[in-house]
C-alpha cells in the first residue's frame, strides 16, 4: 500500500476517532446512565454559568466526561486490562486480596485510632445515647458488625493489628458498661463452617449475617426478660453461585465476578410483613433504598426501631420475624432526631447497628 | 485544559480542527487565534487578559523599533523589563517575599508576609516567545510584525502555549503568514501527536503514579530499592511527560499546517552533560544560549569568565523551571558539571570507554532529578542517603512492591528512551508493510490512550451517590 493511500486512511481514521463521541454525544447515542458507578450522571452546563466563567467551564468537562460517546465501553476496556493483564485493580476504591478476594480500600488503609480522646469521644456519645433511652425506660442495644478485612484478613497483604472492631470493643469495656455487642468473636468462631462474606462485596452473606442475629438474639434474651427469639435453626443451607456484589459492581464486572456463597435462605415460615414506608424523618432528599420502612408482622407485639447501615440488609428478615413492628432507619442519626423517632415510634426497644469502617469515620 | 484529557481529545480538539478547516484560507489565523484564546481561558479564565496585555506590549515595543531609529536599546529595555516584571511578579513574587523576610526580620523591618499569586499557566513559555520577538526585532534578525492578530496568534499559539516548545519568532513568522497544509503534513501531525499523547499517558502517568506513591512515604525508613525506583520512575516521568507534550505540540502544530522545531533528541543517551543540554529541551537550552550565554560573551572570553557565565545561565535555568531553592540547586549542579567538564575533564570522559561515558551521565542525571524532585534540602538529602547509604536505617520500612505494570513500563520507557523505534516512525524508511504498520500503531496507540484517559472519568460508588 502506497503512503499516500496509507496516509488518506490515517487521516480518515483520526477524523472518527475524534469526532466519534461528540457525535453519538449530540445525537443522543450517549451513556445515559453511570453503568456500574452507582452515581447520577453530571447534568448539562446551565445557561447561567455563561456568567461565571470557572463554573461554566468545569460544569461543561464533568458533563462531557459522564457522557461522551463510547465511554461505557473505553472504561470496560480499560478495566479488563488492569484486571486481565496486569492483575490490578483499575479503581483505587477497590483492592484486590488473595484467590480473588475484593476489599475496600478505604477499609484496608484504614488505620486503628490510638488516640484515647477519640474513644472517650465515643464512648461519652454512646453511654450518653443509652442512658437518655433507659431514662424513658427502652432497653438499648449497640451493635458492632466488623468489616471484612477484620474477619478475612488472611486474603489481604497487610500487615499488623486488624481487628479494628475488637479495638473499639476492649477500648469501650475499659471505660464502662455501655450495652455494646461485637459481633467479631462469634462470626470468627463460625468461620469454618463456610464464607461469611461475600468475597466480591463488601458485606456478609446471609449465613454470615444469622451468625450474627444469634449473637443479637442470645443478648436480647438477657436484655429482655421472657423474649423467645427465633433460631432459624430449620433452615436448610447450601452453597449457590452470585453475580458479583458491590465491589464486583465497582470493578465494572458484576455479571463477570460470579462467586459461590451463601444467599437468601429458602424458608417456609418467614412472616408475611406488611412492609410501608415510614414518615420522613428529614428534610434533605435520600435514595428509595435509604428511605425509612416500617414492617408490621402479625401475631407478634413488640415494636422495634432499628438504626442501621448497608448490613442490615442480610440482617433484617432474621431481626423483624421477632418483632410485630419493625421500623428500619438507615442513618447515622444525632440525638435530637432519635428523640423525634422515640416520640413518633413508641419502640419498646432501639437496636443501634453500625459496621466498624464507619464507625471511625465519626 | 491539557492535551491527554477526555475534554481536549473528543470535544475541543474536533471542534477547532473542523472550524480551522473549514473557514476561508484568510481566516485561519483569526480562528486559530480564537480557539487558542478559548484554550487558554478555559482553565486559566480571566488571565487570559494578562496574555493579551503581553501581546499588546510587545506589539507595541515591536511597532516602535521598527517606527524609531535612536533609542531603540532603551525600547527594546523597556520591553524585556515589562516582560519580566510581568513574570517576575506572577512567578515568582511569593518566593521573593518567602526569602526577603528574614533579611528584612535581621534588620528590624517589618516582613512582607506570605504572598500568593496565581501562577497562569504557560506564562514562562509565552513570555520567553515574546522576549525573542522583541529581541530578534531589537537586532534586526525577524522583521517587525505589523498585523496585531499575527502577532497575537506567534504568542498565544495553542499547540504551544502551555508546554512548549518555546517557538522563536524568526522560526514562525513565515509560517503565519504563509504555510501549507497537505495531506502528508496533516498525518504526520497525527502520528506525531499519537506519539505524543502513548508518552504521557501511557508511560509518564503509570511511573508518575509509582513515584508519587514512592516520594510520599518517609524518607528516613525507606529501603534503597524503593529509593532508586522511585528516582527512576521520575527520571523517565519527567522526560516522557515533556517529551510527549512537546511531540504533541509539534504533531499539532502540523495538523494547522505549522512546523515547529524538535525540542528533545534522546537525552538520556547522552555521553556528557553538554551534549545532554543539546538533546534535552533543546529550545529552552538554545534560547538561554542565543539570549543571554552568547550576549555575555559565550565562550569566546577568559576562562573563569566563561565559567561565570555558564553558572549564571544554569541558575536562571533553574529558576526558570520553578519558583523554589531546590530547582536552583538543580540548576547549578548542571551548571557546575558543565563547568567541570569544560575546564579538562571533557576531554578525559571522551578517552573514557562508552559505556562508562553514558554511566556517568545517567549517575549524574538521575541524582540532580531528586533535588529537582523534592522540595526541600534536607529531603533531598535524607533520599539520596536512602539511595546510597546501605546503612541508611536499621528498620526499613516495607520495600514497594513494583507490580507487572510498572514494570512492563519501565521496560518500554527504557526502549523509548533510545532512537531504536526512531527508523520505524521515520518517512525516509522503507519496506512493503511499513505504511499499513505506521498506521495501525497508530491507531493503536490513539485508542489505548483514549481507554486510558476514559478511565480518569470512572468514579464508582459502594452505595448509590444522586
Amino acid at each position: 500500500m502506497s503512503a499516500a493511500k496509507t496516509d488518506l486512511i490515517l487521516i480518515i481514521g483520526f477524523a472518527l476517532f475524534l469526532a466519534l463521541p461528540l457525535t453519538m454525544l449530540i445525537s443522543g447515542i450517549g451513556p445515559t446512565g453511570a453503568g456500574t458507578e452507582n452515581r447520577v450522571l453530571a447534568p448539562p452546563p446551565q445557561w447561567a454559568d455563561l456568567l461565571r466563567p470557572q463554573q461554566l467551564t468545569e460544569g461543561t468537562e464533568r458533563w462531557f466526561n459522564d457522557r461522551f460517546g463510547m465511554r461505557n465501553q473505553m472504561i470496560q476496556g480499560y478495566n479488563r486490562i488492569k484486571l486481565d493483564l496486569f492483575q490490578t485493580s483499575p479503581t483505587d476504591k477497590v483492592t484486590i486480596g488473595r484467590d480473588g478476594w475484593l476489599y475496600l480500600t478505604e477499609t484496608v488503609n484504614q488505620k486503628i485510632p490510638e488516640d484515647p480522646a477519640f474513644y472517650d469521644r465515643h464512648f461519652q456519645h454512646w453511654k450518653n445515647r443509652r442512658d437518655r433511652l433507659a431514662e424513658k425506660g427502652i432497653p438499648y442495644l449497640f451493635v458492632l458488625v466488623p468489616d471484612k478485612k477484620s474477619i478475612y484478613p488472611e486474603y489481604l497483604h497487610v500487615t499488623g493489628d486488624t481487628d479494628s472492631n475488637g479495638r473499639f470493643a476492649r477500648e469501650m469495656a475499659a471505660r464502662g458498661d455501655l450495652s455494646l455487642l461485637d459481633l467479631g468473636p462469634a462470626l470468627r468462631a463460625r468461620k469454618g463452617d463456610g464464607p461469611l462474606y461475600f468475597r466480591n462485596d463488601s458485606h456478609w452473606n446471609f449465613y454470615g449475617s444469622l451468625t450474627g442475629y444469634r449473637a443479637i438474639a442470645e443478648r436480647l434474651q438477657v436484655m429482655l426478660p421472657g423474649f423467645q427469639a427465633e433460631t432459624f435453626d430449620d433452615i436448610p443451607w447450601s452453597l449457590s453461585i452470585c453475580e458479583g456484589g458491590g465491589l464486583a459492581r465497582m470493578l465494572g464486572f458484576p455479571k463477570e465476578l460470579k462467586e459461590r456463597t451463601y444467599m437468601w435462605p429458602v424458608w417456609d415460615r418467614w412472616c408475611e410483613w406488611e412492609r410501608k414506608e415510614a414518615e420522613p424523618y428529614k428534610t434533605e432528599p435520600m435514595p428509595d433504598y435509604r428511605k425509612p420502612q416500617t414492617w408490621t408482622c402479625p401475631g407478634k407485639d413488640l415494636k422495634v426501631l432499628l438504626i442501621h447501615d448497608s448490613f442490615m440488609t442480610a440482617l433484617r428478615l432474621y431481626l423483624a420475624q421477632n418483632f410485630g413492628r419493625t421500623t428500619f432507619v438507615w442513618d447515622y442519626i444525632d440525638q435530637q432526631t432519635l428523640e423525634v423517632l422515640i416520640e413518633r415510634e413508641k419502640p419498646d426497644l432501639v437496636i443501634e447497628q453500625h459496621v466498624t469502617r464507619l464507625l471511625l469515620m465519626q | 485544559m491539557v492535551f491527554s484529557s477526555i475534554i481536549f481529545l473528543f470535544f475541543f480538539l474536533p471542534l477547532a480542527l473542523a472550524l480551522y478547516l473549514a473557514c476561508p484560507k484568510r481566516l485561519r489565523n483569526l480562528t486559530l487565534l480564537l480557539v487558542s484564546l478559548v484554550f487558554y481561558a478555559w482553565g486559566e479564565g480571566f488571565f487570559v487578559l494578562l496574555m493579551l496585555t503581553s501581546i499588546t506590549i510587545n506589539y507595541l515595543s515591536g511597532l516602535a523599533l521598527e517606527r524609531f531609529t535612536v533609542r531603540r536599546k532603551l525600547i527594546a529595555g523597556l520591553s524585556i523589563a515589562a516582560n519580566l516584571t510581568l513574570l517576575a511578579f506572577y512567578k515568582y513574587a511569593g518566593f521573593l517575599a518567602a526569602n526577603l523576610d528574614p533579611a528584612l526580620q535581621a534588620i528590624g523591618l517589618p516582613p512582607v508576609g506570605p504572598v500568593q499569586v496565581h501562577l497562569p499557566i504557560g506564562i514562562s513559555f509565552f513570555t520567553f516567545q515574546a522576549l525573542s520577538y522583541v529581541i530578534d526585532v531589537y537586532r534586526g534578525r525577524a522583521p517587525v510584525q505589523r498585523n496585531p492578530l499575527n502577532l497575537a496568534l506567534y504568542i498565544a499559539m495553542f499547540p504551544q502555549l502551555i508546554a512548549g516548545p518555546i517557538v522563536r519568532y524568526g522560526d514562525v513568522a513565515a509560517q503565519i503568514t504563509r504555510r501549507v497544509l497537505d495531506r502528508e503534513l496533516f498525518a504526520s501531525g497525527i502520528r506525531r501527536f499519537a506519539v505524543g499523547l502513548a508518552k504521557k499517558v501511557l508511560i509518564a502517568n503509570v511511573l508518575g503514579s509509582a513515584a508519587d506513591q514512592i516520594f510520599l512515604r518517609d524518607y528516613t525508613t525507606m529501603d534503597p530499592a524503593t529509593a532508586w525506583l522511585g528516582i527512576i520512575c521520575y527520571t523517565f516521568q519527567i522526560y516522557f511527560d515533556f517529551s510527549g507534550y512537546s511531540d504533541m505540540a509539534v504533531g499539532l502544530g502540523r495538523m494547522f499546517g505549522f512546523r515547529f522545531l524538535e525540542n528533545f533528541n534522546y537525552p538520556y543517551i547522552s555521553r556528557s552533560i553538554r551534549e545532554f543540554w543539546r538533546r534535552w529541551h533543546i529550545s529552552l537550552s538554545t534560547w538561554f544560549r542565543d539570549y543571554l550565554y552568547i550576549p555575555l560573551g559565550g565562550n569566546r572570553t577568559k576562562p573563569l569568565r566563561v565559567y561565570f557565565n555558564l553558572t549564571l545561565v544554569f541558575f536562571l535555568c533553574g529558576l526558570w523551571h520553578g519558583a523554589g531553592w531546590n530547582f536552583i540547586i538543580w540548576g547549578l549542579l548542571h551548571g557546575l558539571l558543565l563547568v567541570i567538564e569544560r575546564s579538562g575533564f571533557g576531554r578525559l570522559l571522551g578517552r573514557l570507554w562508552r559505556p562508562l561515558q553514558h554511566l556517568y551521565v545517567l549517575s549524574f542525571v538521575i541524582l540532580a532529578w531528586v533535588f529537582f524532585r523534592i522540595e526541600t534540602l534536607p529531603d533531598a538529602l535524607t533520599y539520596l542517603d536512602a539511595m546510597l547509604n546501605p546503612y541508611h536505617t536499621a528498620q526499613p520500612a516495607p520495600a514497594f512492591p513494583p507490580g507487572r505494570e510498572l514494570l512492563l513500563t519501565l521496560i518500554l520507557a527504557a526502549i523509548g528512551s533510545t532512537p531504536i523505534m526512531r527508523a520505524f516512525w521515520e518517512k525516509e524508511t522503507q519496506g512493503p508493510l511499513l505504511p499499513a504498520a505506521r498506521v495501525l500503531l497508530t491507531g493503536s496507540l490513539l485508542c489505548l490512550c483514549a481507554v486510558y484517559l476514559a478511565a480518569g472519568t470512572y468514579n464508582p460508588f459502594i452505595y448509590f451517590r444522586f
